[in-house]
């Protein structure tokens, strides 16, 4: 089954200037989004996922700044598009949800007015249009009693419903692409479920890429079709979910699989503890390589590239796939 | 737990309310936000008890009232046999040495302006533990070595480490007044699963080493698994639950423990490709409560019983309570896991 | 903050450092008034009266800044007038420092009476303006070092500490704060280690710019005549004393004037470099934008 590719990033660099130093918080990082599936993008904090959303949105301020690589979003290279063209795309074809929704919308304004707001900037519809539309958003997602909510101010939502109507807004003008950034850190476990469960039925309604940037492995298991870890600012593993879940490669996915707290099963007597991503980025050679317990002499000074280990399945690892499988534990 | 033990810290009938003035066609409204209703726990020496809940269902109050940042309007709460709302200045002060708060935020409970080796310091000043600048400062920098942060970072200002770090700071602070108990007030959830993971074997092992005695705040069920004996889950002020930590995860009898258990998305389940389900509803207000149960609204289980009479907390088997008409039924459906 | 960041900052910070050197060159020639000042600031020259700036025609180098009605040399009267005048405002600014800031603190953090007596005695005299209670006070006593200092000081600690409640208050409601009283802190310590710790960066560059303004406080209060009286130089009576010569000696009452804009302009950026220097921003925002 070939599904269109939506979002192509191809070596995409994103470095932040600072007082201290260059940070090169994304470094070199491809991943294909597709029509009607979902990539889940996994990685530590401050392994530079959320700069990748802003990257691709162009929404990246000083002193950050997109250094290299290319956005191709339906064809077009989004990194050398003039400005307008992009405030286009954004919110139309194009839907980000962010963290943390309380700041992403106007406390001054009702709900409605901003979901209304959101349509016309992108369509020639009138008011009454708009409102009607409004309120199909607001039930698509699982908000009750949407066309009362239309008049409510955003901080009479709850976290979880202001969540929903952010993504609400962001869904309005059928998007092709639709990013999420950790858009349930902030709710509570019941809640997240909801969401989540909510963004599952919309997924199949639509046919839009979605890309899921979280840090919450087992969540994403849940939701996404493919899966992309990333650590250190590039990225280490890329493949269909089971695989890179049930067959990960990498010692870092390994890890990382491993250290996911279960609630099945035995308690443990000690949790496995991650390495961290921050402050990686200035070393030569591979970013897992000090925590690494395959670490050859070749992955200090050189940087493995992805290879394909398997159909599908990429990995950043100098181990052969013979070697990733008799060194599994 | 024998029962000839006295608990260590015991909370009885806590009540609190919160007045919130909110403006409505009526003019400025008076209006209480009942944030723990009722809540009564035993605590025993030793013991890492994991106190689990959503947001606006007691937790954080409950342990603020614990350490007397607030005072119950009905009930008190015993430390060691004493009640803690009738010490005076002096026994209050012990009492803080003795029961330790860390906060949620660990960027926000620490102050900016000094340095992280003056924050465990002055711990160590305030209950005289360690006298001598020399002294202080080599204890300070000896327990940031305990906690795994490293007596490098005594020097920093807060700004320049991690969420995670600052948490470990924050434990070295607490861990310095030779407390009796620790609580951690989603001081944990908020950290990346590494850092959490780190903090967690951390208590762990400090535990026995120390002899502390535990209570773990957190939404987040997946903290409590591992390093919890026994769970307390609450609801909108209430405790629905308490259990040992094996029965209330293999066989829950709160219809609410049971959805919270569901909700929490998992690896196996995801490789076997099973979506994710939710329980149904919106958490009600704490100014407005649903009468009856106040889980009523979202419970699969709920029965006009239920939305008449809210359901005592009742020992149903040894160490084990619920406060749920139909605890019997929740055991007999089966989890999809 | 960490001091090295800081540093880092405030070094980098051209406005700040022209401030700073400004400042500096100031402090230098204040203390070192004696060594520095070419004259006797009392002496008087009675052939050489009314003498112009030496830059302009007439002017001889003898007396580089001209001569006052009494002879004086201009130059010595400014740098001892300026002694003076700094050492009369340092001193205003210490006081309501100290008082403003404990009153401000003290009233943020209890509440209660302590805030409200704060309230109506600085809701009182922000509707009483300080020259008019300069001039009641100074009228009838003689204007003494001491009682301009008084005078300045009432006047100015109730903003001060209004000010100062009003930053105490924004970090009470901090958790940090929360955290230091469950630890056991008594309120003496979590007041004067923790909040005051957070809030002194504040407090500098305020009090740098309330000298400035005392500078200008006793530069008025000199030229109405109710600052230190005459042979005594202050910027303020220097500027006084030549209002009645401005027509043929006008040097006497501007170059106060110009003294005065430097000094308070190198005290402006200086602050305002402090306060860039230690706001919060760069590496903890790349940490947190990641």
């Amino acid at each position: 089954m070939s599904n269109e590719t939506v979002l192509d990033v191809r070596e995409l660099r994103t470095y932040y200037y600072t007082v201290t130093g260059t940070h090169k918080v994304v470094d070199g990082f491809s991943f294909q989004v597709r029509k009607g599936r979902v990539l889940g993008l996994a990685g530590p904090g401050g392994s530079g996922k959320t700069t990748v959303a802003a990257s691709v949105m162009r929404l990246i301020q000083p002193p950050g700044k997109i250094v290299g690589g290319e956005i191709y979003f339906k064809g077009k290279d989004l990194v050398k598009m003039p400005e307008r063209e992009l405030a286009k795309l954004r919110g139309s074809e194009i839907g980000m949800v962010f963290q943390d929704a309380s700041s992403y919308m106007d406390p001054l304004y009702v709900i409605g007015d901003q979901l209304m707001e959101t349509v016309q900037a992108h369509a020639q519809v009138t008011n009454e249009q708009a409102r009607q539309r409004g309120i199909e958003l607001l039930s698509l997602v699982g908000i009750p009693d949407a066309a009362d909510r239309m008049k409510n101010y955003p901080h009479q939502f709850s976290g979880g419903m202001q969540q929903r109507a952010l993504i609400a807004m962001a869904i309005a003008n059928n998007p092709s692409l639709i990013i999420l950034d950790d858009p349930t850190r902030s709710l509570d476990v019941t809640i997240q479920a909801q969401v989540m469960q909510m963004l599952d039925r919309l997924r199949e309604k639509t046919e839009a890429g979605i890309l899921l940037i979280s840090s919450n492995v087992a969540l994403m298991s849940q939701f996404a079709d493919d899966m992309l870890i990333m650590f250190g600012g590039r990225c280490i593993e890329m493949g269909p979910k089971n695989v890179v879940i049930g067959r990960p490669h990498h010692p870092h996915t390994k890890s990382l699989i491993e250290a996911i707290p279960v609630l099945e099963g035995e308690r443990l007597e000690r949790l496995k503890v991650l390495v961290e991503s921050r402050g990686l980025w200035e070393r030569s050679g591979c970013v897992w390589y000090s925590a690494c317990p395959f670490r050859m002499d070749r992955c200090a000074v050189e940087v493995p590239e992805l290879v394909e280990v398997e159909e599908g399945h990429y990995s950043a690892c100098f181990l052969g796939v013979g070697e990733a499988k008799k060194a599994a534990p | 737990m024998t029962n000839n033990e006295t608990p260590i810290l015991e909370i009885v009938d806590a009540h609190k309310y919160y007045d919130l003035k909110t403006l409505t066609a009526f003019g400025r409204v008076r209006e209480k936000v009942k944030a723990v209703r009722g809540v009564s726990l035993k605590l025993v020496q030793g013991e890492a008890l994991g106190l689990v809940g959503e947001s606006g269902c007691g937790k954080s109050t409950l342990a603020r009232l614990i350490v007397k940042l607030e005072t119950p309007h009905q009930g008190t709460v015993f430390f060691r046999g004493q009640d803690v709302f009738k010490m005076s200045p002096k026994e209050t002060k012990e009492t803080h040495r003795r029961i330790q708060l860390i906060f949620q935020n660990p960027f926000s409970s620490l102050s900016p302006a000094m340095t992280i080796g003056e924050h465990v310091a002055d711990a160590l000043t305030i209950h005289n533990i360690v006298r001598g600048k020399a002294a202080i400062e080599e204890r300070a920098k000896q327990l940031l070595d305990t906690v795994g942060i490293g007596r490098e970072v005594y020097g920093n200002y807060p700004s320049l480490s991690s969420a995670g770090d600052l948490q470990l700071a924050n434990i070295a602070r607490a861990l310095a007044t030779n407390p009796d108990i620790l609580i951690s007030d989603e001081g944990i959830s908020v950290l990346d699963a590494s850092e959490q993971a780190k903090i967690l074997n951390l208590l762990k092992d400090l535990q026995d080493e120390l002899k502390l005695t535990y209570i773990i705040i957190t939404h987040d069920l997946s903290v409590v698994r591992h390093i919890c004996d026994r769970l307390v889950v609450m609801y909108l002020g209430k405790v629905m639950e308490i259990g040992d930590n094996a029965s209330v995860f293999s066989a829950p009898i709160n219809p609410y423990t049971k959805a919270l258990i569901e909700s929490v998305p998992s690896v196996a389940k995801g490789l076997r490709d099973i979506r994710m389900t939710a329980m149904k509803g919106e958490v009600p207000s704490p100014i407005h409560l649903p009468p009856g149960c106040t889980f009523a609204p979202r419970c699969d289980l709920a029965t006009d019983a239920c939305r008449q009479t809210e359901p005592e907390l009742i020992e149903v088997m040894p160490g084990r309570s619920t406060a749920c008409h139909h605890w019997e039924q929740v055991t007999r459906m089966h989890a999809t896991s | 903050m960490q001091r090295s960041t800081f540093w880092a900052r405030f070094l980098h910070d051209k406005y700040g450092m022209i401030g700073a050197a400004v400042v500096s060159v100031y402090a230098f020639i204040v203390v070192f008034a004696p060594w520095v000042a070419p004259h006797d600031p009392y002496a008087f020259d009675v052939s050489n009266l009314f003498r112009p700036p030496a830059f302009l025609p007439g002017g001889t180098t003898t007396y580089l800044l001209g001569t006052d009605e009494l002879g004086r040399d201009m130059l010595s009267r400014l740098i001892f007038g300026m002694r003076l005048s700094l050492f009369m405002s340092v001193a205003v600014v210490a006081i309501i420092v100290v008082f403003g800031t404990v009153v401000g603190m003290l009233g943020a953090y209890y509440g209660g009476w302590v805030n409200s007596l704060l309230m109506r005695v600085t809701d009182i005299q922000l509707s009483f303006p300080v020259v008019i209670l300069a001039i009641s006070i100074l009228a009838v006593t003689t204007p003494t070092v001491p009682a301009i200092i008084a005078v300045l000081a009432i006047g100015n600690w109730p903003i001060y500490a209004r000010v100062t409640r009003g930053v105490a208050l924004g970090e009470k409601v901090k958790e940090y704060v929360k955290a230091a009283q469950a630890l056991g802190a008594s309120d003496f310590r979590v007041i004067f280690k923790y909040i005051l710790g957070n809030i002194g960066a504040s407090i500098l560059v305020v009090s740098i710019l309330d000298l400035a303004a005392m500078v200008i406080w006793e530069a008025v209060l000199g030229f109405i005549g109710l600052s230190v009286l005459p042979p005594t130089p202050t910027l303020g009576n220097i500027m006084g004393d030549g209002k009645n010569y401005m027509i043929n000696a006008w040097w006497i009452s501007t170059m106060p004037g110009i003294i005065m804009f430097f000094l308070l302009s190198g005290l402006s950026l200086l602050g305002e470099g402090i306060s860039k220097a230690s706001g919060v921003r760069g590496e903890a925002q790349v940490q947190s934008a990641i």
